[in-house]
């Protein structure tokens, strides 16, 4: 016998690892960056690239200050948070922002927090939350689709020309944004973050994670049923055509990237099946409270980070209980 | 519609390189070791002195405890010592070392039972079962005359476990295809002793040949009927058979007989048949010998006591020599680090594989990403319970439900992050046992 290797069982594993998981992920977002660049020109990539980096950069910084291990799995975390920041970013902003935002996400939210699987929030989106509210001119200037800014302009200087408002705007006000048919809503022809206007693109990345087993349907779906419901009944201003608003409100600003790829980060949700539908139910109630009452025309971000807090409630609330007597 | 229960994880079967392969019938060696310790429950004391000849079919150790099992001479021959020696589960423990002489002389006490089966009282049945040093073949080795005696007028159903979830071990499946009229004759048996007209198989859809060859041997006439069980492993576990048969939840700490349902084996009432048709007790089992530095793999009928070493030589050789050599299934077979301990009751798997097939990385951090809760079929939250053991906290552990952990580790197999889950599980219900048992002394 060779040097005999005794562990306890189980003596086989499974096949997934961490680093194939984030590698899904960011096979999964290809679509929505690839839609981001037809609508928006390569700065779009440009943008995705810096994020990537300063975030694997800050990751490991944050890790060694911290005296924790970093490596190729904390690598691959980092570049899918850097890459869903750069997602929720107009394409006009400057080089340098998300720097600052990967510094954020990647120094305050994550490491100080104990890194890996130890945050209590999704660092892009606190990193996005942190621009909007730090850089309020850059952050909500949006571009038409198509008027291609300079891909490696430091810090493009945006004419009226090819700035307008986003769809979201306009549904604030309540009334259907003008010559945005919800078809274009859907394949992403309108201003916008330069990962979220696509739906389709969205949808199809949701759908390859589904299928993939890397998330689960219970989050997507709750959210997305609670989105649509709310917008259904309580459409803003007065418009009759209900189910139209409410595909308005799904397609447009975060839903569907925060659908897929935010509430579904693992670190900052319930584990339970049953807190996940709590979890996705209160982001859509969150989100549509905020379009509707705050000041704010995007909820999502919000939504998300307040629901963040409550993923340990949620799953010490559904924990599963002993299996009841002939309970069928 | 496939039964199935909640939870559960789908490895890899690796039962190709064995369901095809007949079971052969393996010589008795020149020399056995027969632990005194084959069961749960109390240890047995030597029947036989250095230098007395024994009879196959004899009993060697026995004990008058209750929760106890006897073993019985393999073999015929001379008895070489009763001595401590190397048991599977890496103790020094009690056996009897047996010099076969070849004849296979039988006991005299080894005679059919004289009572007919329509008669067969289930305080008879549980008899022969305790004569017949029967236990648990399926992995527990919990003696079997105890759990039909303890089902006694409380049985609404007759379990029986044909599912063999653990990936590799096909002796189970081989047992069903070649001796249907065995396990059907036992099955009869038991359910005549509950007084019940009915008993329902499980068996999990690969082994759909299996359902054929008892149906072929008239297992609905004797209201025997085979249900298929969704291939997941541990669909063969008590509780998931249970609740894939009869759709009953097993309560946390309680047993399936307290919903009603009593649950044997497919190789236990084989064996039951055995010993009333022939009164020859239990002193051999079906073993499957697999692994990647096996050169035949194979399933073989092994005389109890014989060493593993003996059984890898005979049965075709190793390849190469093994880094792992497993006791049992992969998800819950026990590691051996010498291949000089014998084949007991419980041994349905001799695995040998050239590597260490599952390693866990020392830097692995939780990712939160629910895989072990979604897998685990006790419906537990093991990344909570990593917390609370890693922190010492039993009680927030207990009160978590940490002892209705199963071990079957499922939890750790899914792990993206190479995280010992079960393990940690282990360490937590060891310590909260103790932690009882200290607070009861005190
Ligand atoms: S916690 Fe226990 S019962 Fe649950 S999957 Fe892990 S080993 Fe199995
Ligand atoms: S499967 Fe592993 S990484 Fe995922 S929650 Fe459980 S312990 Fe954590």
């Amino acid at each position: 016998m060779n040097t005999p290797v005794i562990n306890t069982s189980p003596h086989i594993r499974g096949e997934d690892r961490v680093r194939l998981i984030m590698a899904d992920v960011l096979v999964a977002l290809f679509p929505a960056v690839v839609a981001g660049c037809y609508f928006f020109g390569l700065r779009v990539l440009v943008l995705c690239l810096i994020s990537v980096l300063s975030c694997m950069l800050f990751d490991a910084l944050g890790a060694f200050f911290c005296g924790r291990k970093f490596g190729v799995i904390t690598d691959a975390s980092a570049a899918v948070s850097g890459l869903l920041l750069a997602l929720c970013l107009p394409v006009g902003v400057p080089l340098w922002l998300p720097v600052m935002g990967a510094a954020f996400a990647m120094l305050i939210v994550k490491q100080l927090f104990g890194g890996l699987g130890k945050n209590l929030i999704n660092p892009a989106l606190a990193a996005r939350v942190f621009l909007t509210v730090s850089f309020p001119d850059l952050m909500a200037v949006y571009t038409k689709p198509f008027s291609y800014i300079p891909a490696f302009a430091w810090q493009p200087t945006l004419t009226d020309a090819v700035t307008t408002a986003t769809p979201l705007t306009f549904l604030n006000g309540g009334s259907f944004p003008a010559d945005v048919s919800l078809m274009q809503m859907f394949l992403g022809e309108t201003a916008g973050s330069v990962g979220e206007v696509s739906a389709l693109m969205l949808l199809g990345g949701g759908l390859y994670l589904l299928y993939r087993r890397i998330i689960t349907w219970q989050t997507p779906t709750a959210f997305l049923a609670t989105v649509f419901l709310l917008g259904l009944l309580f459409p803003a201003g007065e418009n009759a055509f209900a189910l139209r608003w409410a595909s308005y409100e799904l397609f447009s600003g975060g839903v569907m990237l925060a659908a897929f790829f935010m509430i579904t980060d693992y670190t900052t949700a319930p584990v339970t099946s049953n807190g996940r539908l709590l979890f996705g139910f209160g982001c859509g109630v969150l989100t549509f409270l905020i379009r509707r009452f705050g000041s704010y025309p995007e909820g999502v971000s919000f939504a998300v980070l307040i629901m963040n807090f409550l993923s340990w409630p949620l799953d010490r609330l559904t924990w599963p209980r002993a299996a009841r007597r002939k309970a069928k | 519609m496939t039964g199935t229960f909640r939870g559960g994880i789908h490895p890899p079967t690796m039962k190709q390189a064995t369901q095809n392969k007949a079971t052969v019938v393996l010589s008795a060696p020149p020399r056995l070791y027969v632990p005194l310790l084959q069961h749960i429950g109390a240890p047995l004391s030597a029947a036989v002195e250095k230098g007395q000849r024994v009879l196959m079919g004899q009993v060697i150790g026995q004990s008058d405890a209750p929760l106890s099992s006897p073993v019985h001479a393999p073999v015929s021959g001379t008895v070489a010592s009763v001595e401590l020696y190397l048991h599977p589960n890496g103790s020094r423990v009690p056996t009897v070392i047996i010099e076969n002489d070849g004849l296979d002389e039988v006991h005299p006490s080894v005679q059919p039972c004289p009572i007919a089966e329509a008669d067969m009282t289930l305080p008879q049945l549980a008899e022969l079962m305790r004569r017949a040093g029967i236990t648990g073949l399926g992995g527990a080795s919990f003696p079997a005359h105890v759990k039909l005696s303890s089902a006694e007028g409380k049985a609404r159903y007759l379990l029986i476990n044909g599912a063999e979830c653990e990936p590799y071990i096909t002796c189970n499946h081989r047992l069903m295809l070649e001796r249907p009229e065995a396990v059907l004759g036992g099955i009869r048996l038991l359910k005549q002793a509950l007084g019940l007209t009915e008993a329902l198989v499980g068996i999990e859809s690969n082994k759909l040949n299996a359902v054929t060859s008892l149906n072929r041997a008239g297992a609905e006439a004797m209201g025997i009927h085979c249900r298929l069980l969704k291939t997941k492993y541990p669909q063969g576990g008590e509780r998931q058979l249970v609740r894939a048969l009869t759709g009953l939840h097993v309560p946390d700490r309680r047993l399936p007989i307290d919903v009603g349902c009593v649950v044997f084996n497919v190789e236990t009432c084989a064996s039951v048949y055995d010993a009333y048709v022939t009164g020859m007790p239990l002193i051999e089992r079906c073993v499957t010998v697999s692994g990647d530095a096996v050169n035949a793999p194979g399933n073989f009928r092994v005389r109890l006591g014989t060493l593993i070493s003996h059984v890898a030589e005979v049965c075709g050789g190793l390849s190469d020599p093994p880094q792992t050599v497993l006791m049992g299934g992969p998800m819950m077979g026990t590691p051996l680090f010498d291949t000089s301990v014998a084949v007991i009751k419980n041994t349905s798997a001799l695995l040998f594989f050239k590597q260490a097939k599952a390693t866990y990385p020392e830097d692995g951090v939780c990712l939160h990403c629910g895989k072990c809760a979604g897998v685990c079929p006790s419906r537990l939250l093991p990344n909570y319970l990593v917390g609370f053991v890693r922190s010492r906290d039993w009680q927030e552990a207990e009160k978590h439900r940490l002892l209705s952990c199963m071990e079957c580790g499922s939890c750790a197999y899914t792990c993206p992050a190479g995280i010992p889950l079960v393990q940690y599980m282990r360490l937590g219900k060891d310590m909260i046992n103790q932690e009882k048992r200290r607070r009861k002394q005190g």
